[in-house]
């Protein structure tokens, strides 16, 4: 019985301090491109972009890079960024749904990312990155046979 | 056995809450403290399941650290108060080893890195713990104890005080203690060196209590204020998700063993270093400390070649 009313009090408390921190800090962040550049070749001095992708509700940046192997990603986590260099290959389908683009990727820490593109040619280069991993999967079945 | 609750950190609950409002306020107010909604929900979960998880293995660690007492411990210390004084010393520098190796070794990391994967650094920090402790059994390093003749009971109170010690200094709402405190306890400023990914500060400040241990054995970094901390891990998680952030260095272990080519390369994906890799494809913070100074002998040489 102890054990449940502590249970209950830490679960009112957690709720309580969310609460608190909302109120307290309310979420203004954004990211743009400037600043999703900036932190990105911060810790990728050495990468070459190509193209730069950065979604409506600033929330995410994508960025292509020379090296096509590769992808440079930018995440709004809260309030604060996750700046992540992935393989091409670890793109592993999308989700389209209008104007929004559930990016999925083989990353357990980063399951999928989201993108509010109204450009068409955007929305056209990122769903290009999930019809690569459909080929890449493909290829690998056709290897396996 | 000794009379000493085993159930402090139940108790502490109230007042963990109580000093995070506090912080919220006073740190708000001077602009020091930030908090973040989703963050602050996701360390929380992770504390309050810290607190049932590892529980369903408490027989396994109970069990065995009273076996060992019980049969093969060289004296009996009994629970008098040096006993209980030498019991706190000792806890916490044992403790200072299981929190060395949980960043030194990838399977205690598997566990640890979830302390450490918040990009905040505030008292909801604190609480952010592994599910997953004794999986890693960091637990048996403070075995040693029980052959000496510490009843395990001790050194549980002894470890829950210990981790209660470590919640107050989880804030930016305090710059420095008085000097003479700064030189022997763990403070505040110690300790955000030690939530740092500057590769300066990688690796350093392992103390539970007494800073003492880490200026023994080498570990000691200062805070410098003109190298600000960036708190997080090398490569943040990109989800608040508890279950993933609980299990994800785990998966990656795991990931990593369906690719290793010998027994060898099994036993240092989860022995060696986090991000050791064979190709060394990633990071290790040693090679990450390296590439740093590389960059500074090499700015440094530049500097003097214009001068
Ligand atoms: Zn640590
Ligand atoms: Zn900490």
């Amino acid at each position: 019985m102890a054990k449940l009313l502590i249970l209950a009090g830490s679960i009112l408390g957690i709720a309580l301090l969310v609460v608190m921190a909302k109120y307290l800090w309310p979420s203004r962040s954004a990211l743009s491109k400037e600043h999703a550049l900036r932190r990105y070749t911060h810790e990728n001095p050495d990468d070459k972009i190509s193209q730069t992708i950065v979604s409506n509700d600033a929330g995410a940046c994508l960025f292509l890079l020379e090296d096509s192997h590769y992808l440079g990603l930018v995440y709004l986590m809260g309030d604060r960024l996750t700046v992540r260099r992935i393989p091409r290959s670890d793109v592993s389908g999308a989700l389209v749904n209008d104007n929004n683009i559930a990016l999925t990727l083989n990353d357990f820490t980063m399951p999928q990312i989201t993108f509010t593109l109204d450009s068409l040619s955007d929305r056209q280069v990122i769903a290009g990155l999930a019809s690569d991993a459909i080929l890449h999967a493909q290829n690998k079945e056709v290897q396996n046979a | 056995m000794p009379d000493l609750p085993q159930n402090i950190l139940d108790f502490a609950a109230p007042f963990f809450i109580a000093l995070i409002i506090l912080e919220m306020f006073l740190g708000r107010r001077n602009g020091s403290v930030v908090y973040d909604a989703k963050d602050t929900a996701t360390s929380l979960i992770m504390g309050l399941g810290s607190t049932i998880f590892p529980a369903l293995f408490g027989v396994i660690v109970v069990g065995s650290s009273l076996y060992l007492y019980e049969n093969f411990r060289l004296f009996d210390l009994g629970s008098g108060w040096l006993t209980l004084i030498v019991a706190f010393i000792m806890t916490d520098f044992f403790y200072y080893w299981i929190h060395r190796f949980g960043h030194r070794i990838r399977w205690f990391w598997a566990s640890h890195v979830i302390h450490h994967s918040s990009q905040h650094y505030n008292l909801s920090t604190a609480l952010r713990q592994t599910w997953t402790g004794p999986i890693s059994m960091g637990f048996v390093v403070y075995m040693p104890l029980y052959l000496l003749g510490f009843h395990p009971f001790i050194v549980f109170f002894m470890h829950a005080l210990n981790l209660i010690y470590q919640f107050w200094f989880h804030t930016e709402a305090i710059d420095k203690c008085p000097n003479w405190f700064e030189a022997i306890m763990n403070t505040p400023s110690h300790h955000r060196v030690h939530h740092s990914t500057n590769p300066e500060y990688l690796d350093a400040n392992y103390a539970g209590v007494f800073i003492v241990w880490d200026k023994l054995f080498g570990t000691f970094v200062p805070e410098d204020k003109s190298n600000p901390c960036r708190y997080g891990l090398v490569s943040n998680l990109g989800t608040f998700n508890p279950i993933r952030v609980a299990l994800h260095e785990w998966v990656a272990i795991f990931k990593d063993w369906r690719h290793a080519k010998n027994l060898k390369e099994v036993m240092l994906y989860a022995l060696a270093p986090p991000g050791w890799t064979p190709d060394g494809s990633r990071m290790t913070s040693d090679m990450i400390k390296a590439e740093w100074r590389e960059k500074q002998l090499a700015i440094a040489n530049e500097k003097k070649e214009e001068a």
